[in-house]
Formats: structure tokens, sequence, C-alpha cells
């Protein structure tokens, strides 16, 4: 048995002063009394208790001295099984940079919840078991290592609440700066050479602590999760416009980047799901350095919507393995023709079938005036002619040519008639030409937009309202010369274009572009946003794919994500969108679309992943840890030695008092010694 | 005027007087009746005329009433001989507080009474200081404030037994009177036992002023002790536990009993002073109550 603080034993020396204080203490009184005359009968009693008394004094004596002696065992710190170790230091750097997000791979059968499921967890399970080893007088300070290294844990003796703060720790979606972390380890130790210092790491940027230099022995460095990183990540997706474009019945494609960012090269297969069944596949080989494109067919996929792009077999960082996009394929017009005496004009009917790509010639309907409701089920567009029918759905886009004039105006005979300004009905269209026999002056309403007037009044009106749309003609394309110019298709073109509006979603968003969502503003209430990375998207608003203005930063909602709630008041025909700043995500998940709430988006960063060269792999984290002393076992022990040594002092002092009290109760100074 | 008594308690002790059951000894007339006939003031009785009695005494008004001649009788008054007897032996001397000086207060009382109804006063302490011719007397009122210098200079420290002393005080003591013994009553009981006999056989009233300290009734100490006699030097070993002070606290007031159960069985008056209780107020209130003072 050894002691930690053996000068402790110096306290032994109080022994002299106990044992003068107790002979002096303990010695016959002198005490005189008027006679003792009254006392001499009690003499026998005393004298008989005398030689117990010594043997009482004895041991108050003996008990004292034994517990002066526990307690200056305990100060002394008894060790057994050799020598205490000296306080020591240690640094732990734990790197928490975005590789560390990687997963660990699982042992054939292993339960879920026994092996940490990421590098992190790893290197951070090892920091707990680093400080599990420490001694009670050691100190211990933690290190981030990122690309903005940080003290997580100041120098601390107080293991619990470093256990506290190292369980705290999340990874990040930064770059690893561990060369700058360990010289600024290495200069906040300075001239310590016997602390240890444990790198917590997963071996990417380790090439790194090659360029720094022969680190110290007593600095060891653990690698966490497999042994070389693997990953290889969608870097971009996007519909190839180049081809034939996104007209219906034309080809479609996807074109798809891979790029390898950790690790070795493979062949990986891309697969391309719609949310009932698998659109396509396409095996590529992922190149040991750069990127490979593969090209996806899209024939199949006829009415849009949510696609998922999947590299499989998934690797060390599944997040970026995945792209889902939202694709916009516009579908063609089902037109309800209500004409009276179901005779339409002629040249109207040629127009509608002139446009194959617009409109769907085969399921169009052709009906009276008093025709029923039903008539209408399927129509996109309802294209009428002196009347719109009872039973039409006031819920669908109405073309309605020869409308009928405001109340106590008759017809116009031969009106002079011209545009009123820009508008996407008459885009391309020239009025010049353009005489109309017979019409009739339209009423206005306050939301209505006027495209042709006259001197009495406007004759073609645009309306909007409810989210439908509606266009009114005073004339019939019969009492016009327009059928005969090449206006009318132009029109006719025009007027179903704006009355379907088209999607607004774009195929896919890259880093730093907006992404606008599916619905206007004023049609979506709330949309959830979460995506990685410490700055949370910025939202804007957009008209038409053009910025307008910043919305309102709103509170993150937990790691960058945010509650993003559209302005007050309509903005017309704007949408909501997102900006993230390239560098900062890699992963942009929007949820509250319409339709489909789960519905994400790959955002992928401008500049892609950042590369290193493969590095030797280092000593696992566990394996490093467990080289390291097991100064808590020892300090247990120390702990244990000490609280016997101090019991026993108090038993002592217990014991010793009884004894005092058994030989006498008063305590009381003798007067008049 | 002395610390002993204030002026206070003078005047009031000027009314009282000795509270002796007879009255004798006085070596001068007094105002006290002798109880015996004589010369004095005091009507003493009626006796049938007889020839040679002084006509002056012939209570005529008797002989109105019973047509025989009656002389009046008048009884004899004389003074009364107060020996103040102060036990100045060690033991008076310790333990706290002053059993001497509780003692002195009440014996300068009876003897202000004393001296205030003109008595004679015979002051002695026991043993008597070396040099010392004797006790000394005080007669009259105006020796109050020489008296009570002289009790308030007596000083513990001698160690004599009491009979002893008192016998080599008085060895003439023939007078009778009243004697007030001041004294501890412990030490040997057969010494004081001595000392009281020895007055009473000489026919002196004895009034006892027995002192008791408060550490005799309970000792105030414990554990090992050497236990010393104030008087003898005599040292006994002791280890004072709760039993051996239970036991002598049972034996003391087992001793006081039996100081009384003895002088009361000789006619003797006992009066219990205890230090923490020995103001004038208290000590007064305890002579009247023993029938002391009058």
């Amino acid at each position: 048995m050894t002691f930690d603080r053996p000068q402790a034993w110096a306290l032994l020396a109080l022994a002299v002063p106990i044992v003068v204080l107790h002979l002096r203490f303990r010695k016959r009184r002198d005490a005189e009394v008027p006679s003792l005359s009254l006392w001499r009968d009690l003499v026998p009693a005393g004298v008989g208790r005398r030689g117990f008394r010594r043997v009482e004094d004895a041991s108050q004596l003996a008990c004292l001295l034994a517990a002066l002696v526990a307690f200056t065992a305990a100060l002394a710190g008894p060790v057994t099984g050799g020598s205490a170790p000296q306080a020591r230091r240690l640094a732990i750097v734990v790197d928490a940079s975005a590789s560390m997000n990687a997963l660990v791979p699982r042992p054939a059968g292993s339960p879920p919840d026994a092996f940490p499921s990421t590098r992190f967890e790893a290197a951070r399970a090892a920091a707990l078991a680093a400080v599990g080893k420490l001694g009670p007088k050691d100190e211990l300070v933690v290190w981030e290592a990122t690309a903005r290294p940080r003290v997580v844990v100041e120098p601390t003796t107080d293991a619990a609440a470093a256990r506290v703060a190292i369980s705290r720790l999340a990874p990040t979606l930064e770059t690893c700066g561990l060369r700058r972390t360990l010289d600024l380890v290495r200069l906040s130790l300075g001239r310590d050479d016997a602390a240890d210092v444990v790198v917590l790491t997963d071996a990417v940027g380790a090439h790194d602590l090659a360029a720094w230099g022969e680190l110290p022995p007593t600095w060891r460095v653990g690698a966490a999760g497999a042994p070389q990183a693997r990953n290889a990540g969608i870097v971009a997706a996007d519909v190839d416009v180049v081809g034939t474009g996104r007209t219906s019945g034309s080809e479609l494609r996807l074109r798809a980047r891979v790029a390898r960012t950790d690790g070795g090269g493979g062949r990986r297969t891309l697969v391309l799901r719609s949310p009932t069944a698998e659109v396509a596949r396409a095996d590529v080989d992922v190149p040991e350095s750069g990127s490979v494109d593969a090209v996806l067919p899209l024939d199949s996929v006829t009415a849009g919507g949510p696609l998922v792009l999947r590299l499989e077999p998934t690797d060390d960082f599944p997040e970026d393995d995945v792209a889902v996009m939202l694709l916009a394929a516009p579908k063609r017009l089902v037109i309800a023709l209500a004409a009276p005496s179901l005779v339409p004009s002629p040249f109207l009917v040629a127009t509608l079938r002139a446009m194959p790509d617009r409109v769907d010639a085969e399921r169009a309907v052709l009906t009276g005036p008093d025709a029923p409701a039903s008539a209408f089920a399927d129509a996109d567009v309802i294209v009428a002619e002196d009347r719109l029918p009872p039973a039409a759905p006031r819920d669908r886009p109405t073309l309605l040519f020869g409308a009928a004039g405001r109340s106590g105006s008759g017809p116009i005979d031969r009106p002079l008639v011209w545009g009123t300004g820009r508008h996407a009905v008459l885009d391309g269209v020239d009025l010049a030409p353009l005489r109309i026999d017979r019409a009739s002056v339209l009423d206005v309403g306050p939301s209505d937009r006027v495209l042709i007037e006259c001197a009495e009044g406007p004759v073609a009106v645009a309306s909007e309202g409810g989210g439908v749309r509606r266009l009114r003609f005073g004339f019939r394309p019969d009492a016009t010369t327009l059928p005969l110019e090449p206006a009318f298709p132009l029109i006719v073109r025009n007027a179903l274009r704006w009355l379907a509006r088209p999607p607004l979603l774009p195929p896919s968003v890259r880093a730093g572009g907006p992404m606008a969502t599916a619905e206007p503003v004023p049609a979506v209430e709330r949309l959830w946003f979460v995506g990685p990375g410490a700055r949370p998207p910025q939202p804007v608003i957009v008209r038409d794919g053009a910025l307008v203005e910043v919305a309102p930063f709103p509170a993150p909602l937990g790691p960058g994500g945010l509650d993003f709630e559209p302005p007050a008041t309509p903005v017309g025909v704007a949408s909501t969108a997102l900006r993230v700043a390239a560098a900062s995500a890699r992963l942009l998940r929007v949820r509250g679309l319409p339709g489909d709430p789960a519905t994400a988006v790959n955002w992928f960063p401008a500049d892609g992943f950042h590369l290193v060269p493969d590095v030797p792999r280092a000593p696992d984290v566990a394996d490093v840890v467990a080289a390291l002393p097991d100064r808590g076992g020892t300090a247990s022990r120390r702990a244990g030695w000490a609280a016997a040594c101090a019991l026993a002092g108090v038993a002592a002092l217990v014991l010793g008092t009884l004894a005092m009290n058994t030989g006498r109760q008063r305590t009381t100074a003798p007067t008049g010694v | 005027m002395t610390a002993l008594l204030s002026p206070r308690i003078l005047e009031r002790l000027a009314r009282l007087d000795v509270g002796t059951r007879r009255a004798r000894g006085g070596r001068a007339a007094g105002d006290r009746a002798a109880g015996v006939a004589g010369s004095g003031a005091v009507f003493h009785d009626h006796r049938a005329y007889a020839p040679g009695d002084d006509p002056r005494y012939i209570d005529w008004s008797a002989w109105g009433r019973l047509r025989t001649l009656q002389v009046k009788v008048f009884e004899l008054e004389e003074s009364l001989d107060v020996h103040l007897l102060i036990d100045r032996t060690a033991s008076l001397g310790s333990g706290r507080g002053s059993k001497l000086e509780a003692g002195c207060r009440a014996a300068a009382m009876i003897a202000a009474a004393a001296l205030a109804r003109g008595d004679g006063v015979r002051l002695q302490a026991l043993p008597a200081p070396e040099g010392s011719a004797g006790p000394r007397e005080y007669v009259g009122r105006r020796a109050t404030r020489g008296l009570l210098e002289t009790l308030g200079n007596v000083e513990p420290g001698a160690r004599r037994p009491l009979g002893d002393a008192l016998r080599e005080a008085f060895p003439e003591l023939r007078r009778r009177g009243a004697a007030v013994l001041v004294t501890d009553f412990l030490g040997d009981p057969a010494e004081w036992r001595r000392a009281v006999d020895f007055l009473l056989h000489r026919g002196v009233e004895v009034f006892a002023i027995h002192v008791v300290g408060p550490e005799e009734r309970r000792p105030e100490f414990a554990g090992p002790l050497r236990l010393r006699d104030a008087e003898t030097g005599e040292t006994v070993e002791i280890d004072l536990d709760d039993a051996a002070l239970a036991a002598y606290e049972e034996r003391f007031e087992h001793h006081l009993r039996e100081v009384d159960s003895w002088l009361r069985g000789r006619g003797v008056a006992r009066v219990l002073v205890e230090t923490t209780r020995a103001s004038e107020g208290e000590l007064l209130r305890l002579l009247l109550r023993h029938g002391v003072l009058r």
C-alpha cells in the first residue's frame, strides 16, 4: 500500500499534545471541602472503582489515538496495487464535420440499439468512455473539430458535467478543421508534454495530420466508422429540356449526375420511381474521381407528379442517395362546346382541331344550351356561343362568344374596335384588320380586364375570380372577319392557355435558384421547410419565376428548419419559393405541398462535396480509448481505502465518547480548587 | 455604619428584643423582667401583707374589694448578657460565598437588638485570635458601631476544634445569659456537641446559627478528586460519580436532620442560614420565625 499524500502522516505529531492533555485532564484534581466527615463513608466506593477507572482512561486514550491514526491515514490517501498517479490533463478532440454523419455498418445479427448508428455516435461513445477513465483530479477539456473549432468543455475536473456536455454534442455540416483544431489544442496545452490527447475522427481530413508532422506519443488518433468512407451521391437531376421539349406526346428524359465523394468507385444503380410504380433504372459506374451522367426515359410519365430518384444500394451517406422532385406534365384539355341548336361555328371547331397538343379532340363534347350538368363533368374548359348553358358548372374556365350585352343597350353595328394594352390572350394578335358586323357592349366588373373595346364600350373582357378565369367576347366569330384572319387560331390558343393556368412548379431546383411551390400563395396557409444546415433557407415571393420580394424571415424550427407563413395580402399569381445558400444545404425537404404533404425536393449544393484522398487507417476509437490508462479505477480504490479509514476514525471517536460518558456524567470544574 | 447591617435594619432591630425564654445573668439592673420578685417596675403578683412590708406597696384597691391587706409584688428587672460565639474555623471560610459573613450578619442582628435594649454583648471569635485578651464586651446602644466593626473584621482561617476553643475562651464563664453560637456544625460531632453542652451546663440559653453553603448541599465537582479537609488538611481520594454524589447529598441532609434533632433535644433554638439566602430581610424573617428575635 502506498499513499498519495505521505506528508499527511505528520499529523500524527498531534498524538503528543493529545496524550499530554489527556494526562492533564485525567489527573486527580484537588478540591477543598469544609469537612471530610461526610465524605469519609463514600471513599470505599470510589476506591473500589479506581482500577476500573484506569482501564477506562486507557481505553479513552487508545480510542482517541486510534481515531487520530485513522483520520491521518484517510488524509494520506491510501492506494493499493501501485503508486497513486499524479493529476494529468486529457484533451479530447471530437470531429464534428459533416462526414461524421456517415452510417456505421452494423455487424450481422446485432440488435439495432446495440451499436452506434453513425460515426459521430461512435466518437461520442468513445469520448464518454474516456471520461470514465479520468482520475478525481484529472483535468479534461473537449474540443469540437470543425471549420470553426471551439471548446465545448472548458478545462474541468467535473466528470459529470463533462459527460452532460459531450452527450449534447451533435455533428455539423461543416468541413473538418482538424489541423487547425489540433494546432489550437497544442497551443492550449503549452509545454505539458505529459498531457493525453485523444483525437476522435473518421479520418476524413486526416491528411492534415500527415502534413502537421509526427504526433507526440501521448497523442492518440482514433478512427470512427468504417475503415474508409464510402459515399457517392446524386449531385444533379433535371428533366432534359434540350430534347423535344415539354409538350404532350414528346419524349422526356431525366438526366442525372452521380459523383463520388469518399472511398473508391463502384457500380451503382439509379432507380426512378413514381408513387405507384418504377419508372426507369440505369446502372452507373461511379469513377474514382469526377462524376458520371445517366439518362432515364420519362415516356411513361404522362401525368407528372412526384418522382423519386434513388441511388442503390445506399452507402455511408444515405441522404444524398435520393432525389425527390415534382415533374410538371401539362395535360391536354377536354373541351365542352355548347352551341345553339347543336351547330357550332365551323371556324371554331376547325381551330380547336388544329391544336391537338392543347386540346383532346377525341374527348371533346358538343352540347346544346339545355344540356345537363353531367355533360360538363370531364370538361376542363367550356366553350360556348351566345350564352352559357345554365347547367354549366361555374368553377370551370369559360370561353363565351356572342355574350349578351349590358342591359338597356342594343347591339352595335360595325363598331370600330381596338385593343386595350397587353394581355396573354392577345399576345401576338393584330386587331387592325378586324371588322365586326354586330357586337354587344359588355358589363365590366371590378376585377374584369377589358381586352377589346369600341367607342360605346368593351366588347371583350377577361375576368378572374374564385380561382376561375373567364373570357367573354361580345360578338360571334361568324359575325366578324376574325375567322379569316391568322389571328383567330392564335386568340383561341392564347385563350385556352390563359384559361388553363400553367403549372408553376419547375421540375427540379438547384442551389442558389428559387424553388416555387405548386400553388399560389393564397392557397397554402403554411409551409414547412425542413432542411439541414445551420442557416435556414430564405423564403422569397416570386411571380412567374421572377423574384418579387423577400418574405419576412420567420423563426427557425429546429436545426435548419423554419415555419413559413405567406404574406397576409394576396399577391396575385405570386407563389412562395426558397433561396438556399449553396454551401449550407445538401438536401431540402418541403412539407405542406397540396396533395402530398411528404413531398421532398432535392437541393443540390453547387460546389458539390469536398474530395479527399485516402489516408492510412487509424485505430478504432474504441481501441484508442481502451489504451488510455484507467485512472478512474485507481481513484475508486483510493476513495474506498480513504473512506474506510475515515469510518474507522469515526468509530474510534464514538467508542471513546461512550467510554468517557461511562466514567463520569458531570464535567463542571470544582470550586475552590 | 459598617456593611454588615444597614441603618434601616438597625432602626427596625431597635424595636425588637432577643427572644430569650428566661432572662438571666445580667450584671446590672435593666428593663428586662428577671422572672423573680424584685424591685422592678413590672407587676408580678399579690401576697398577703406581713409585718415589715413597705406600706407603699399595699394595694388599697384590693383592700376595698377584699377587706384584706394585699401587697403588690414587682418583678425583678435585670439586663441580659448575650455571648456572641463566632466559629471562625477554616470550614466557615471554604466554599462559594462566605458562611462566616452570613453567620456574623445574623449574630449582629441579635446583638444590635440586645444593645438597643441596654443589654450587654460579649463577642468572642472561636478560636480566639492570637494576642486576644478575651471576649470584648459591649453595652448600650452606642456600642453597636464598635460591635459591628469588630464582627466585620472577623476572618476565618484558624484550625481548632470548637469545643477546645470555647473552653479556652470562657474558662470562668459562670454568669448566665444567652449565647449565640455561629457555626456550620461540621467536623467531629463530638466536638461541637461538647461545646454546646459546655454552654448549657453553665445555664446559658443557646441560640445556634447553623450556616450552610450551597456547595455543601450539592457539590459542583465530579470525577477523580482529591478532597482536602479545610480544617485539618487531611486528604481523601475519591472518584465522584453520580452514585457517590447522591449518597453524599443524602448523607448531608441526614446530617442536617441529626444536628437539628440533637439541638432541639437540648432546648437549643437552631436557625439554618443558607449563604445564598442571607440578606438582611431574609435573615430578619428567619430570626423572627424561629423566635430568636421578637
